[in-house]
């Protein structure tokens, strides 16, 4: 009887030792992004997840979707904690860059997959090393309405080229219609930032463009106040839709557009609500048009690569992360063509991998977009170069200049002063 | 009686334990801290009373220093009308339970479903605009216009925290004797004398409360509606404190810089708080 109890008593504690041993090799990877809650990218991040924990048994990704408007908020206090994910997803730029010193440097560590992708540039470091690989491509590009151009008298296969063209556009759309001319989402100046980068992007020549990205151009510069002079003419005229302070570019701006409130749209060419696949998706299969950001005062074939592209998501690896070597693994799942391909036929995504091929997306929109990425494109955009400083007083300054609280040259002064104040900070 | 102290600080300890842990020793870390350039990543670099300096000249801070003083001027507003209701369902008005229940209501929901809510009713193409368009009024972008932005979280914040001080307010009324009440109506005082001169000094203790909670409530508390409803923006016409804090040290890595600005909250808590309580007590002596 006592060697029954003492028999079975063995077995409980072997059962619970091996259990404990199975349970002390599971490992948990947490992964943050601002993008898995988005219904066309969760796709995309349910298969990463299984293909990665089918490749890795005992290790489960634990994928934790934070608000994409505080995400680098949220990031910060992470990183200043020392604690939570062991790979983040970061948008290319400065954005990426600055927060360097938390990530780990991953030349080295994917060195066998690196020829196959574009888009890095956007997560070099200054010393050549990246701070995190693209997941996919993007650019800011406009969309159109052909309902809202068609009610206008305008020929929807003919969006605007030119300032001069965009104005005649814009003149039509107000006259003939009840919608807006323009309209982007500018909920905590959100896109203001990106349309300053598409002015600025037709405007400037080469060599202003250039002397931006090195972060040599002032903020009170005649060519940073011919760009606002532009914003501030689309205020004035009232082609921007009302209440834009108020809508979140990735949904609200996209219902504006599909409700044939407005005729032009920015937005972006890849995996975001607001780029073709959602846009396309919300308006019908041939209801929109794609046009590339206007050449501004010179001739479009003075300033044909107006489509600025650069890497656009990317996941990294933080320091503090005990599981740095299977981050890297799950980097390369996610950056495999398998995902790739999953990533650009559920959420539009235009992937970094190379080896993807993208003559298998068969919309109009996608279509028009990958001709102008052939034809159009330069690598690197203004939007990623701003400092996070910088950004964050154009984006309030932004806000009020269309309300009109503000003046353009109060603005400029004001971001100005933030950059004055950075550079002497950062000496 | 040596026993009977001994007894009283072992349950006064794990109260007194989790406030050193949570709340002291993170308040002198940050005042140190608040002397440093610190992005969190590198060690922390030494800058004296560099950040007390840059406080004094920074645009955002000076922006949200003044919204707070704006929000603070309505404070009349977020104590006196819980206290009004209140009155009225302690002296019974027709329907009293009923208001007793929907103001209380706001309560029980988190700040960022009200924000939410107040988003959609608020924003240019929301409810409020479209029923004002019925008849012929002009929408407003009430979260995205900095001449209204800050009076619509205003009015959302009164909406979602007056339910507690109606709450605590009707508590207090419950330590009046109705017999006091009944004394002054028998003297002929009618409702207006009856609630200046019988209710609203017996209910000082109550009302002290209610404005320094409601003074720290403004002042530390209104996170999540800011943030569902306008980010802080336009502009800065929505920042406040913690808002801030909370972006300089993550979104900009700035953690001493925000340990500074925590300081300076701390600071004018306390000051505000202190002046208030003497204020009232002064007048309440008269």
């Amino acid at each position: 009887m006592f060697s029954t109890t003492r028999a079975k008593l063995g077995l409980v504690l072997t059962a619970a030792l091996l259990a404990t041993a199975a349970h002390a090799d599971d490992k948990t990877l947490v992964v943050w992004d601002f993008k898995s809650s988005e219904p066309l990218m969760k796709p995309y991040f349910d298969i990463i997840k299984q293909d990665f924990e089918k490749a890795h048994p005992g290790v489960t990704v634990q994928e934790v979707a934070q608000p994409a408007d505080t995400y680098y908020t949220v990031l910060g206090t992470a990183i200043n904690a020392r604690q939570g994910p062991d790979v983040v997803l970061l948008n290319g730029g400065n954005l990426a860059i600055d927060r360097a010193g938390a990530l780990v440097p991953l030349k080295g560590k994917f060195a066998d997959i690196l020829p196959d992708l574009i888009g890095l540039t956007s997560f070099q470091r200054p010393d050549g090393d990246y701070v995190a690989i693209p997941l996919t491509v993007q650019g800011s590009i406009w969309y159109t309405n052909r309902e809202v151009y068609k009610d206008a008298g305008l020929d929807p296969a003919k969006p605007p080229q030119t300032w001069k063209e965009f104005e005649a556009v814009c003149t039509a759309i107000k006259a003939k219609t009840k919608a807006s001319c323009v309209t982007f989402g500018n909920k905590d100046g959100t896109d203001f930032i990106n349309v300053i980068a598409t002015i600025a992007d037709g405007l400037w020549s080469a060599d202003t463009r250039a002397k931006f990205m090195k972060h040599d151009l002032a903020w009170t510069s005649d060519d940073m106040r011919a760009v606002f002079a532009k914003a501030k003419e689309m205020i004035d005229n009232g082609w921007i839709e009302n209440g834009v302070n108020s809508y979140s570019p990735y949904t609200d701006a996209v219902n504006v557009l599909a409700g044939a409130r407005t005729g032009n749209l920015l937005g972006l060419i890849s995996d975001a609500p607001n780029s073709w696949k959602n846009v396309e998706d919300m308006t019908g299969e041939g209801g929109i048009g794609v046009a590339l950001p206007f050449a501004i005062d010179q001739d479009p074939s003075a300033n044909p690569k107006r489509l600025e592209v650069d890497g656009g998501i990317g996941f990294g690896i933080t320091t503090w992360s005990t599981n740095q070597d299977l981050a890297v693994d799950f980097i390369k799942t996610a950056v495999s063509t398998d995902a790739a391909v999953q990533l650009m036929q559920s959420a539009g995504g235009l992937p970094s991998n190379t080896k993807v091929d993208l003559s298998s997306l068969k919309s109009d929109a996608a279509k028009q977009v990958i001709a102008f990425l052939g034809c159009c494109s330069v690598d690197g955009r203004i939007k990623s170069n701003y400092v996070t400083a910088e950004r964050a007083e154009l984006q309030r300054v932004g806000q009020l200049l269309i309300t009109g609280q503000m003046s353009v040259d109060d603005a400029l002064q004001s971001i100005e002063q933030v950059r004055q104040k950075e550079l002497a900070r950062k000496k | 009686m040596k026993r009977e102290s001994a007894f009283a600080y072992f349950f006064v300890l794990p109260a007194l334990a989790l406030f050193i842990v949570f709340r002291l020793i993170p308040l002198g870390a940050g005042s140190i801290f608040s002397f440093s350039d610190w992005n969190g990543i590198e060690p922390p670099r030494w800058n004296g009373l560099d950040n007390y300096i840059e406080l004094l000249g920074d645009p955002v801070f000076q922006a949200t220093m003044l919204n707070t003083l704006k929000v603070l001027i309505t404070l009349p507003v977020w104590v006196g009308l819980p206290l009004l209701l209140a009155i009225f369902i302690y002296l019974e008005v027709p329907g009293a339970r009923v208001y007793r229940a929907a103001y209380f209501f706001p309560i029980v929901l988190s700040s960022i479903i009200i924000g939410t809510m107040f988003s959609i009713i608020l924003r240019y193409d929301g409810t409020l605009n479209q029923f004002t368009g019925l008849v012929g009024i002009p929408g407003i972008d009430w979260l995205g216009d900095g001449r209204y932005a800050l009076l619509a979280v205003i009015l959302v914040a009164i909406w979602a925290h007056f339910g507690m001080s109606v709450l605590i307010f009707l508590s207090g009324l419950t330590t009046i004797p109705p017999e006091i009440i009944e004394a002054a109506r028998i003297d002929g005082a009618n409702l207006g004398q009856i609630i200046g001169r019988v209710i609203i000094p017996m209910l000082r203790p109550t009302i002290e409360l209610v404005v320094v909670m409601t003074t720290i409530t403004i002042l530390t508390s209104m996170f999540g509606l800011i943030y569902v409803m306008t980010g802080g923006g336009p502009g800065t016409a929505t920042y406040m404190p913690e808002f801030v804090i909370w972006l300089m040290q993550g979104q900009f890595s700035r953690l001493g810089y925000a340990s500074a600005m925590s300081v300076a909250l701390f600071v004018v808590v306390a000051v505000v708080g202190i002046i208030q309580i003497r204020l009232m007590r002064s007048q309440w002596s008269r």
